[in-house]
């Protein structure tokens, strides 16, 4: 079974979009919200404590404990922050594949691969470009067998 | 030189939209506010007699804004795209064409093509795809094209199943429009008709104000308050949506499958049928999770049926029906089954209910009885100096009447008509669920989980309920109630459901 993890690029991506994100909320925060200054600074400290709390502290914490395994017979996922979950889907179940690929994937890293089963479905996401490519030609493998059923 | 460039652009342009879907898309790319913009915006340019000059000067802001929607709407459809090889097809949808969604023909479960009356004028075409992955709600690949490009796809998906070779000859079962008028008499819904009625109402007032609604309300009261005098107006108005309902099912039920075929060619069947709507659906037959023959009380009685077929995509959309035979005599649909789908298994190792449980069967439509007799008595009891209630309450009474004592005959005649039976890999499950009997018939293969549960009433009998789940995109369970517990098991065992 071969691993893959997530693009630890899509996180620094993540964190460089949501400080610039924060930095011009707090600007249309000062210009227009400045006849009530309690609501602009509590505006002001919601938006840099969820930059710091997903770009520091929840986000990391997933990149690390989040991982595909890719076999010929199955398809792992374990991912989780609070909780860890596995799911597990059989190759055999297969029925086609979805890749996104933003505008800049390739050097984003914000890539997502979603599997699709009978029953279900596998969401692999903050895939590399090279990453997505390759494990959609190895599952296109396993899809392109016929199956009985 | 000059013209070899001119060729290949002329060729380039061809070739952009031989892979797009039919510009008329562009429009259902647009919200609704385009209609609510463009509406007021003609009328205005009524009202000002078709002065360009002060209509642009007067409505800049509205006509730039329309501009906009549709330049956004342009743009997402130019993104769309899709293409096909000999054993994939390949779509690129969502927005700006950023969701890139690769099919194997050898996992397509149906494909389906509908041309509407509108469609047919601007030749255009809707294909939807499905797999036995994805929801039970939408299809897992859906989009509108020229005609042309729209047959050639479905082509070349059915024609990879088509090729590979089959012993049995090509055949064809085309319904008669007598059987057809009678499958729509039967099958009709009140209740589809008032949803088909509801999504178009509001879709129309949406785009045409307010005042639709009041003419249509204003309307319905006059002729409710001329009808007060010799029927209440609370029952007027549950007969006329009751009735309203059901002649509108019925209409697209006839509309959407004249001219209902079926032919079968190597490992496909091809469903064609309708007259406004015209369909076309490709049903891979190895991808058939069940069978299930319907009928009610009153078609057990005259020996005719309606076979269905549990495929994933096939019959998903509400004006679809899931019939590979809308309705036929018994001994015709025996013989239409065993030539397009190659099943000829008549007899069964059977388990059915003893005929002394016929008082579980028969329990609920009594309770039921019992229940509106009580209201009965308490009506004329209780309320005989309210004339407008118990007048209503009367009418509602013999309305719920007369169904509950069909129900209790339904339930009674059903002891003889449920049973599991097994052959050579093959299960059949009789039972009757509310007013209608089933007989489905599929592979043990298909069968996803088998579950025994007892009640502590069925306890003290040693009597179970078998449920059976078949293969589908949801849950799809079959009950075989009040078997005997030991029986049960055993015929588990032999037909090697017991692992599940």
């Amino acid at each position: 079974m071969k691993k893959y993890c997530p693009c630890y690029q899509a996180l620094n991506f993540i964190r460089l979009f949501m400080t610039l994100a924060s930095f011009v909320l707090n600007y249309l925060s000062l210009k227009f919200l400045s006849f009530n200054i309690v609501l602009m600074w509590c505006f002001i400290a919601l938006f840099w404590s969820a930059t710091i709390f997903l770009g520091f502290i929840y986000l990391p914490i997933y990149f690390s404990n989040t991982y595909y395994g890719i076999s010929k017979t199955f398809i792992t996922k374990k991912s989780g922050v609070f909780y860890i979950s596995k799911q597990t889907m059989r190759s055999q179940s297969m029925a086609f594949l979805t890749a996104i690929v933003p505008p800049f994937g390739k050097y984003t890293g914000c890539n997502m691969l979603i599997v699709h089963a009978m029953g279900g479905n596998i969401i692999m996401v903050f895939l590399s470009y090279e990453d997505i490519n390759e494990i959609s030609a190895t599952l296109e493998k396993e899809i392109k067998k016929p199956t009985k059923i | 030189m000059k013209n070899a460039k001119k060729k290949t652009a002329r060729e380039s342009l061809k070739d952009f939209f031989a892979h797009r879907q039919h510009p008329i898309k562009i429009f259902g790319y647009t919200t609704k506010y385009f209609y609510l913009l463009l509406i007021p915006l003609a009328k205005y340019l009524i009202a000002v007699k078709f002065d360009i000059n002060s209509w642009l000067r007067d409505r800049w802001v509205d006509i730039l804004t329309l501009l906009v929607i549709f330049a956004y709407a342009t743009i997402r459809w130019a993104c769309v795209s899709f293409s096909y090889e000999k054993n994939f097809l390949i779509a690129k949808t969502g927005f700006f064409g950023i969701k890139r969604t690769k099919i194997y023909f050898n996992k397509i479960t149906s494909a389906s093509l509908e041309e509407s009356l509108f469609m047919r004028l601007i030749k255009s075409c809707r294909i939807c795809v499905d797999t036995p992955a994805g929801g039970d709600k939408n299809s897992d690949l859906n989009l509108v094209l020229s005609k042309k490009n729209a047959e050639l796809l479905f082509n070349a998906i059915s024609i990879h199943s088509k090729k590979h070779s089959c012993p049995y000859p090509k055949t064809q079962y085309k319904q008669r429009k007598i059987y057809m008028l009678i499958f729509s008499l039967l099958f009709s819904s009140t209740l589809s008709g008032a949803i088909l009625f509801a999504s178009l109402f509001y879709k129309a007032s949406n785009y045409l104000g307010q005042s639709l609604e009041n003419k249509l309300l204003e309307q319905f009261s006059t002729i409710t308050s001329m009808l007060s005098k010799y029927v209440p107006t609370a029952v007027m108005t549950i007969a006329v949506f009751i009735g309203g309902g059901w002649i509108i099912s019925f209409v697209t039920n006839l509309l959407n499958n004249w001219n209902f075929t079926c032919f079968r060619r190597g490992k496909s069947i091809t469903i064609t049928g309708g007259i406004l709507s015209k369909r076309k659906h490709f049903i891979n037959v190895q991808k058939i999770n069940y069978t299930d023959m319907q009928q009610s009380l009153l078609m057990k009685i005259f020996k005719i049926c309606s076979v269905r077929i549990h495929c994933p995509g096939f019959g998903k959309k509400r004006s679809e029906i899931d019939a590979l035979i809308p309705i036929s005599t018994m001994e015709d649909v025996k013989n239409t089954m065993k030539l397009l789908l190659f099943n000829s298994q008549s007899s069964y190792t059977k388990l059915a209910p003893s005929k002394n449980q016929t008082k579980r069967f028969i329990f609920l439509p009594i309770v039921l009885l019992i229940v509106l007799t009580i209201i009965s008595v308490l009506r004329k009891l209780l309320l005989s100096k309210f004339t407008n209630i118990n007048n209503i309450l009367l009418y509602l009474m013999v309305v719920l009447f007369i169904p509950a004592v069909w129900l209790l005959i339904v339930k009674a005649t059903s002891v003889y008509y449920t049973d599991i039976g097994y052959n050579e890999g093959r299960i059949r499950i009789r039972y009757n669920y509310i007013y209608t009997f089933h007989t489905i018939e599929t592979d043990v293969e298909r069968i996803t989980k088998a579950e025994i549960t007892q009640n502590i009433f069925q306890e003290k009998d040693n009597v179970c309920t078998l449920k059976i789940y078949t293969r589908a995109e949801n849950n799809k369970i079959h009950f075989i109630r009040f078997l005997d517990l030991k029986k049960t098991e055993d015929f588990l065992k032999n037909s090697g459901l017991w692992e599940l």
